[in-house]
């Protein structure tokens, strides 16, 4: 197995394109290590990303550009997510409690995995577009259409995640993400991130809830029917409970790590709190 | 026993000087500079010159005929120097039924099963070889339930072993019909104890080097350094006198490196083969899936008492799992029937035990050696006793604790006895009976988060355990003309402390300041014999050994200082490095001083001397009775819980922990084997589980294997009993396994004060408290 680490995208674009299939992209490569060496065998080459320039954080043309080997910590950090519209991005990255993983963990591996991890589900509620790169040029995909599956995503060989696009949410926005876990330094078993904008008198104009992890899907989903039954109402503490009762009707994944039933209860847990968080957020703006 | 006492009292020596004693100061593990700054090197770090590694190739199937195994694309691949299998090495059982040949050549019985080993110039192509190693099998049927293993006609995994019985154990005392007779209540309920694993930081492994003069070196991480020189002479055929082992700094152990496994002899024997030195580290992953678990345990337990609270009678039956050979694991019911006779006052008693062969994974032993499983069950049973008797758990105890001198039915003599002031008080410092009362009174007001307190005590040997011919430890002291002082010990230090507790004590004894003094514990070659590291015994039995070597040392000194200096023995004493004048602290000379004069003089002689402590316990007769300890540590735990009843959560808010230690020698040490022993119990009780379906392990990684992490861990408040045990090295008991024993008993009983549901099975996973709940209508 034969290691690269090249510093423009050129270089990496030929890199990818001469291993074909049997070369896999890497950045803060903490899913990759992970796994067990057996599932490596067909692995000719590493092509570590990271010395791409593809770090940082931008708002541009209402867009936050976020570079794909931006690590959670350097999301966390940001003056553009310490506050207003876009606070929830450190948000979610404050639920992972292990630093180590904050600091090299990157966005463009969390939206690449379709496993279990944060902040495609936050995404996921911030209709936010996957750029993806290649010898041929770049193509835009939205954040829904990104994953295929579970550990099964769009990329075809020789493509790679390069930028991560948010669409800048109207004044008023809140967002909010809940969680649960088996102890501190785990897998998200089930994860929910609400966007919510409050109009006059309390009103939800507009509802974005997605649930992550727990999903039958194996990716994170949209609940329409728990977004429609906040739309257009005063939010107050028995609508977020009927919305989150709704959440939890999803289809969830039986495993060793939890059931099916207990999942669905957790959904409805974390979508409860995500959405109480995203109401307290958009009332104070903070 | 004690040596040459030169004072007039009985215990420790009294000191002229104020604040002297280093005996209960807060004193830094010996080996923390090195483990702190990255220094220690541990098995990995170490290399041989011209060192190959090797590497297991393990069953594929649950239970096969091995058919054939083919190597020859294995040894083709360029680097691989040598590939065993069980025809390659002589066929003789390990463990504690001889059933366990280091490499399966007839039939494989579980996933973790030797076929094939190879040694290659680097691990990478050591596993890639191992992959290539094809073997066909015949399938035959896998049992992985006890009970089914157990039922006529159920295929056998041992030709030799009818109805798959691996190992039985009964005991009994009184009359349980009797008992029963006498009992205005009795509770019955069956507990499901899970699989759990060591989750050494340090993984197991060795390096094997066969020298010149056809000695045989050994670097291990084993506990028991002396007992594993004669199983490998047996095993390897050789005299164990021609086996050295080493131990390196070892990554912690707790129980795992007790016994003798398959990679051990099979890193010989390659070594042997490819005439190089050969090095075998587990990766976590094999760690999981090949090295011992806690032993799984079905326990019934059908327990009576009188209207006035006092116990009458405990009959438990336990089904054992014992996998497909058989380890420690299976012999766990020695300590369990301790506690099911012995934990308070009981007139009649009866246990079984059946080991039964499966296809799952072989137990071993673990921190609590089975009283883990047997007071989850005792302790739940004390709940339900006091509560269908109309007393607060706590009264209920006291009722039925023992006082010191008792002896208990099985023979326990229990010399110091620190049960009821255990109980009374965690109890107080807890404010257990508001609490209790508080939390039962609130459990149907309909909040959605619940709290509760929850109490067990439990009972260990702590002043060793005499399983073997001996259950001594030798020491050696050494001095140098400088005044520093070698202590050479049998004892192995695998994380514990039990270097700095050795060379306190031999301080304390020579009056030197603990800079004074080197440990060298880790070479069978220089240390003198020992048992080795179980039973909490190091700091009792080592600790009296150091003692008896440093007494005998003292006493020589001071002898010739009474020479020298013309004056009485009695009137002079040791202290900070110098020899005093007892009455007024005037110091005579320097300590060094006199050791040189002692030596290079006409007198020509050397301070060195050595001790074999072997503490005054019996072994047990054929019925298991007998006072198989010389001290026994007791403890009581008050655990405060929160239970979220919507989502199954059970979250520890704060342990209040009291431990009869018999004496705190170093306080930074015993409190921290307290804290980590009661984290450990945590994981048992809350997040650990290695999930096995079907023979299969579904979780060989900290991913899914949930450690307790920092977050987790509750507030702790820990008292310290001292009885002053009179056996005890300055009155100290063993506690290296106490504190993990009866934190999942407590917080069982902690769950059903918030709940008012009774969950008999661990671990207390959101999963299992969510459906106990919810079946129940709770919440």
């Amino acid at each position: 197995m034969e290691y690269y680490s090249p510093t423009d995208l050129k270089e990496a674009y030929a890199l990818l394109g001469r291993y074909g299939a049997s070369a896999i992209p890497v950045a803060g490569s903490t899913f990759f290590m992970g796994h067990r060496e057996e599932l490596f065998d067909e692995v000719e080459a590493v092509v570590d990303i990271k010395r791409l320039g593809l770090s940082y954080l931008r708002l541009e043309g209402g867009r936050l550009k976020i570079g794909a080997t931006t690590t959670l910590a350097g999301i966390q950090k940001s003056e553009l997510t310490a506050r207003g519209v876009f606070r929830i991005f450190a948000d979610t990255v404050s639920e992972l409690n292990i630093k180590e993983v904050r600091n090299m963990a990157t966005i463009g591996g969390e939206v690449c995995i379709a496993g279990e991890v944060d902040m495609p589900t936050t995404l996921l509620a911030y209709d936010a577009d996957i750029v993806i790169g290649s010898s041929k040029g770049t193509r835009v995909l939205s954040m829904q259409k990104f994953h295929r599956g579970y550990l099964n995503n769009a990329l075809e060989t020789g493509e790679i995640v390069i930028e991560v696009q948010v669409p800048q949410p109207r004044n008023g926005t809140g967002g909010g993400f809940g969680k649960f876990e088996r102890t501190a330094a785990d897998l998200p078993i089930v994860n929910a991130c609400v966007r919510m904008a409050l109009g006059k008198n309390g009103v939800a104009d507009e509802v974005a809830i997605a649930v992550g992890a727990a999903t039958a899907a194996g990716v994170p989903v949209r609940v329409a029917a728990a977004e429609k039954a906040v739309t257009g109402k005063k939010v107050d503490d028995a609508l977020i409970a009927e919305a989150a009762e709704a959440a939890g009707a999803i289809d969830c994944v039986d495993d060793f790590r939890a059931s099916a039933r207990l999942r669905s209860r957790w959904v409805r847990c974390a979508v409860e709190d995500a959405m109480k968080k995203a109401v307290a957020h958009a009332r104070t703006g903070d | 026993m004690r040596g040459p006492d030169p004072e007039p009292v009985a215990g420790p020596a009294p000191r002229t000087i104020e604040g002297a004693s280093l005996i209960g100061q807060r004193i830094s593990k010996l080996d923390a500079p090195d483990k702190a700054s990255g220094r220690a090197r541990y098995i990995h770090d170490l290399n041989l010159p011209g060192q190959l590694h090797a590497k297991i190739r393990r069953s594929d199937r649950l239970h096969a005929r091995i058919v054939s195994i083919d190597t020859s694309r294995a040894a083709a691949l360029p680097g691989v120097h040598v590939i065993l299998t069980a025809q390659d090495i002589p066929q003789r059982g390990l463990g504690v039924n001889k059933d366990n040949p280091a490499l399966k050549g007839e039939k494989v019985r579980s996933l973790r099963d030797e076929i094939a080993a190879v040694a290659a110039e680097t691990p990478e192509i050591a596993a890639a070889a191992a992959r290539l190693i094809e073997v066909q099998y015949e399938d035959l049927p896998a049992i992985t339930d006890a009970a089914a293993a157990r039922a006529p006609g159920a295929p056998l995994l041992h030709d030799n072993k009818p109805g798959n019985l691996a190992l039985t154990f009964d005991y009994e005392h009184g009359d349980v019909a009797l008992g029963e007779r006498e009992s205005d209540f009795v509770v019955e309920d069956t507990f499901r104890l899970h699989y759990v694993t060591h989750c050494c930081m340090g993984v197991s492994g060795m390096i094997a080097e066969f020298q010149p003069n056809g000695r045989l070196l050994l670097y291990s991480n084993t506990q028991v350094p002396f007992l594993h020189k004669r199983e490998f002479a047996e095993i390897l055929e050789m005299d164990p006198g021609d086996i050295r082992i080493i131990q390196p700094p070892i990554g912690g152990g707790f129980g795992s490196k007790l016994d003798i496994y398959p990679f051990e002899p099979i890193c010989v024997f390659l070594a042997r083969a490819a005439r190089r030195p050969v090095k075998l580290v587990y990766t976590r992953e094999e760690e999981f899936i090949a090295s011992p678990t806690r032993q799984p345990v079905i326990l019934t337990l059908r327990s009576g008492c009188r209207k006035d609270g006092t116990l009458t009678f405990r009959t438990c039956t336990t089904l054992h799992d014992n996998g497909a050979y058989t380890s420690w694991g299976a012999t766990t019911p020695f300590v369990m029937m301790q506690t099911i006779s012995s934990l308070y006052r009981l007139p009649h008693c009866r246990y079984h035990t059946d080991a039964v062969y499966t296809n799952n994974p072989y137990a071993g032993s673990f921190r609590g050696y089975g009283n883990l499983q047997a007071t989850f069950a005792v302790e739940q049973h004390m709940d339900r006793l006091a509560e269908a008797a109309g007393m607060d758990p706590l009264s209920f105890r006291l009722k039925n604790a023992q006082d010191p001198g008792e002896t208990s039915l099985a023979g326990l003599h229990f010399r110091t006895c620190g049960l009821k002031d255990c109980l009374r008080t965690a109890a107080e410092r807890s404010e257990f009976p508001v609490r209790h009362r508080r939390a039962a009174a609130a459990r149907n007001d309909g909040s959605r988060v619940k709290r509760g307190v929850g109490m067990a005590s439990m009972l260990h040997v702590g002043g060793g355990a005499k399983i073997y011919p001996s259950d001594g430890c030798g020491t050696i002291l050494k001095l140098d003309d400088f005044g520093r002082v070698t202590v050479m010990t049998g004892a192995s230090e695998i994380g514990q402390g039990s270097e700095t507790v050795i060379a306190q004590l031999v301080c304390e004894e020579l009056g030197l300041p603990m800079s004074a003094v080197t440990v060298v514990n880790n070479d069978t070659d220089i240390t003198p014999w020992d048992v080795g590291v179980h039973a909490s015994r190091t700091t009792f039995i080592a600790g009296n050994a150091a003692i008896g070597a440093a007494r005998l040392a003292r006493e020589k000194i001071l002898r010739a200082a009474a020479r020298l200096a013309k004056s009485d023995v009695d009137s002079l004493d040791l202290h900070a490095g110098n020899i005093i004048r007892k009455n007024d602290g005037e110091i005579v000379m320097p300590f060094a001083k006199l050791l040189r004069a002692l030596h290079f003089s006409e007198q020509a002689d050397l301070v060195m001397t050595s001790f074999y402590y072997e503490p005054p316990s019996k072994h047990q007769d054929k019925t298991f009775k007998g006072d198989v300890s010389a001290a026994y540590a007791w403890a009581t735990q008050v655990i405060e819980v929160e239970v979220d009843t919507d989502t199954g959560m059970v979250r520890l808010l704060k342990v209040t922990a009291a431990h009869d230690v018999g004496r705190v020698l170093n306080r930074l040490g015993i409190e921290g084997q307290i804290e980590g022993g009661i984290v450990m119990g945590q994981g048992y009780a809350v997040t650990e589980d290695l999930v096995i379906e079907n023979g299969v392990c579904r979780n060989p990684a900290f991913r899914d294997y949930k450690l307790v992490t920092a977050p987790e861990i509750p507030e702790m408040d820990i008292s310290f009993i001292e009885t002053m045990d009179g056996e005890g090295p300055q009155g100290a008991k063993g506690v290296g396994e106490a504190p993990a024993i009866c934190v999942a008993a407590a917080v069982a009983n902690a769950i059903y004060n918030a709940t008012g549901v009774r969950i008999c099975a661990l671990p207390y996973t959101p999963e299992r408290v969510y459906r106990a709940l919810h079946a129940a209508g709770a919440g």
